[in-house]
């Protein structure tokens, strides 16, 4: 176990029940961060990569979902913490963001309140200091009028107001890890590009590890150290942000690349993976892309490709790279 | 929101108004009047002229109104035909009757409601869950008439240990007999808004703990007790709303449950009225029960908007 790193996940799965059968939400998702490292988990929606953040701070139902595999959170497994000691953690040393900053506050509480509260549960100090600790936390996170804002109602903010509050509350009791679940999705555009900024700039300042959600390539490559990319569940790419949107090398990653609007030209049509993702209920027991793909083989029918290394410290799940005859063009060849 | 409490006041005259305007052509529609009670039908037709002279009877229908509603707005409510007395001392007394009973019925009904209502909810789908739902729904759909009923002959008449009629000694403070005489019609008014309480706490809980802020309310690893606040809060407003309609309900003085208890309330000297054909104390009771349910509806609105602040425009 390397002792830098301040999270690993090791044979992750997640299934829950539901109606029609069992959802295979996530598979054998494994990956580390090291203290102060950004990941950047890149993938569409029923990826997964919502549900690994839940089941890194807890937050999923424990009645309905069965997990696999292990979590560790500096030294600690999470699946041997009670209840307490897990209630403990989250909020005070792993945080979160999350997609919806208009729903995500109580609508009948003080923005100021909903931040003071976590303090003075986490660090047992007075309201008055917890109120002073969250007018600071605005101040830090550029909320004008800091003041003010403490006063007011969710309602009475805009989108981009309420997610700065929202990173104020995650901050609030310094966490070592935070979790941001597509914290720009539900924002205007131009908010977007501010929240990422202060984020990546926080990150740095605060020298925090973070895990970023998100299906916006643009977003993940502007914050990330390292990127990984789901698919139904699975991880089938990893690598450092730079070289993976230089050279991505899994075919789903390619498409995600070159289906941004960003590579789009007027006139042209959008590059657009063909297809649907697979029914995590009925999982396929082959490469679960092989039905998308331009480039698939009788091989890949033929099992799950494995999560193959390369490189340096990159790894992806296609038998084109363990077979060495990888002859991908670069998605974006302008970086 | 101090506008916004002077706006609500403001808009509860116009539904006075109407409420006043209503009361008073329901009672002139209903058939006979109150000569026919006070006479006999021999009588010489000049008296009857005599007598609906002396009540106003011979002005017009709207004149009859502006002089009656003249009198409400001085506080006059009118002097009972059938004893000679003013509407407002026999109408003080029995709302006070009713109010003996409606004060713990609610407070019982509606405490045991949301406790309820919130156990179900927080174990949703378990036996409990079922069991507790039964109940309000049992609670709902016995005719509280008939439970009274049933009680009055258990309790009163098989074993003979609880009094099932009248409200025993006059007196203040309350004596044990008279807190004796309260149990069987406090219980059975109290099941109507236990049963409506627990049912729609069961559901706005369950909605409010379904909500995306609920989720970071766990993620911030808030104790239990504290989201239980936060839910709590919530779900307020509307569980507020229904209760001020129920206790509204219960100080109408239930009709059926006062008369199955010999109980002298609003409700049983409203039947009284009726039989009577005492039109001034049916026309200012009604009002003054419309009144008061505005203003409990005034200040439900009040309090919701101290909780919710999207409420206060």
């Amino acid at each position: 176990m390397n002792r830098e790193k301040i999270l690993s996940v090791e044979d992750l799965s997640v299934r829950f029940k539901s109606d029609e059968g069992i959802v295979n939400a996530v598979s054998d998702v494994s990956f580390e961060l090291a203290h102060g490292e950004a990941l950047g988990i890149l993938g569409e929606s029923g990826s997964g990569k919502s549900v690994t953040l839940r089941t890194i701070i807890g937050l999923l139902p424990r009645n309905r979902t069965d997990i696999r595999g292990r979590v560790r959170f500096d030294g600690r497994e999470i699946q041997d913490l009670s209840n307490d000691e897990m209630n403990a953690i989250r909020g005070a040393r792993i945080a979160m963001v999350f997609q919806e900053p208009m729903v995500a506050f109580d609508p009948v509480f003080t923005v100021g309140e909903q931040i003071a509260e976590t303090i003075v549960r986490h660090d047992g100090s007075s309201w008055a200091d917890a109120n002073r600790r969250a007018l600071d936390l605005l101040e830090l996170v550029q909320i004008p009028s800091a003041k003010r804002r403490l006063a007011s109602y969710p309602h009475e903010m805009s989108g981009g107001m309420l997610q700065r509050s929202m990173i104020a509350l995650a901050l609030s009791c310094g966490p070592q890890l935070l979790l941001a679940d597509e914290p720009t999705t539900a924002l205007d555009v131009s908010v977007q590009i501010q929240i990422i900024l202060l984020l990546r700039e926080l990150q740095r300042e605060l020298g925090m590890s973070v895990i970023l959600v998100t299906h916006d390539v643009g977003v993940a490559a502007e914050i990330s150290d390292r990127l990984a990319v789901m698919y139904a569940g699975r991880i089938v790419e990893t690598g450092t942000a730079a070289e993976m949107i230089e050279a991505p090398c899994h075919p789903y990653t390619d498409g995600l690349l070159s289906s941004t609007v960003l590579n789009a030209t007027k006139g042209k049509k959008l590059n657009a993976i063909p297809g649907a993702p697979p029914d995590l209920i009925a999982l396929p027991r082959e490469c679960s892309f092989a039905p998308r793909c331009r480039h698939v083989q009788q091989q890949c029918l033929s099992g799950i490709p494995r999560l193959e290394p390369f490189g340096k410290g990159r790894a992806t799940r296609c038998l084109r790279v363990s077979e060495g005859q990888l002859e991908l063009q670069s998605a974006n060849p302008a970086l | 929101m101090w506008f916004f409490i002077l706006r609500r006041i403001l808009y509860a005259v116009p539904v006075l108004l109407g409420v006043s305007i209503i009361v008073f052509t329901l009672v002139q529609l209903s058939p006979g009047d109150v000569v026919d009670i006070l006479i006999p039908p021999e009588a010489p037709e000049e008296v009857a002229d005599a007598l609906r002279k002396q009540y106003g009877l011979n002005e017009p229908v709207y004149i009859q109104y502006f002089i009656w509603l003249g009198h409400l707005l001085q506080g006059d409510l009118g002097t009972s035909i059938f004893s000679g007395q003013p509407v407002g001392g026999e109408l003080a007394s029995a709302l006070l009757n009713t109010l003996k009973l409606a004060v713990p019925a609610a407070i019982l009904g509606m405490t045991s409601g949301i406790i309820l209502g919130s156990l179900a909810a927080f174990h949703n789908g378990t036996w409990l869950d079922r069991l507790f739902s039964a109940a309000a729904i049992t609670g709902v759909s016995l005719p509280h008439y008939w439970v009274g009923i049933v009680l009055v002959v258990a309790f009163a008449v098989i074993w003979n240990v609880l009094p099932g009629q009248g409200m025993g000694p006059d007196g203040f403070p309350a004596t044990w007999e008279q807190i004796r005489h309260l149990i069987l019609p406090v219980f059975t008014m109290s099941l109507i808004p236990m049963g409506v309480v627990s049912r729609l706490v069961r559901a706005t809980v369950l909605e409010v703990i379904g909500r995306d802020f609920v989720t970071t309310l766990h993620a911030k690893g808030l104790l239990n007790r504290r989201v239980l606040m936060h839910v709590s809060k919530n779900a307020a407003p509307a569980v507020l709303a229904l209760m001020g309609l129920q206790f509204g309900y219960l100080l109408g003085g239930s009709v059926l449950v006062e008369t199955v208890f010999n109980w002298p309330g609003s409700g049983n000297l409203m039947v009284l009225a009726v039989f009577r054909r005492d039109v001034p104390v049916l026309s200012a009771t009604i009002v003054v029960l419309a009144a008061i349910f505005v203003v409990i509806n005034i200040v439900v609105d009040i309090l919701q908007a101290l909780i919710d602040p999207r409420l206060r425009r």
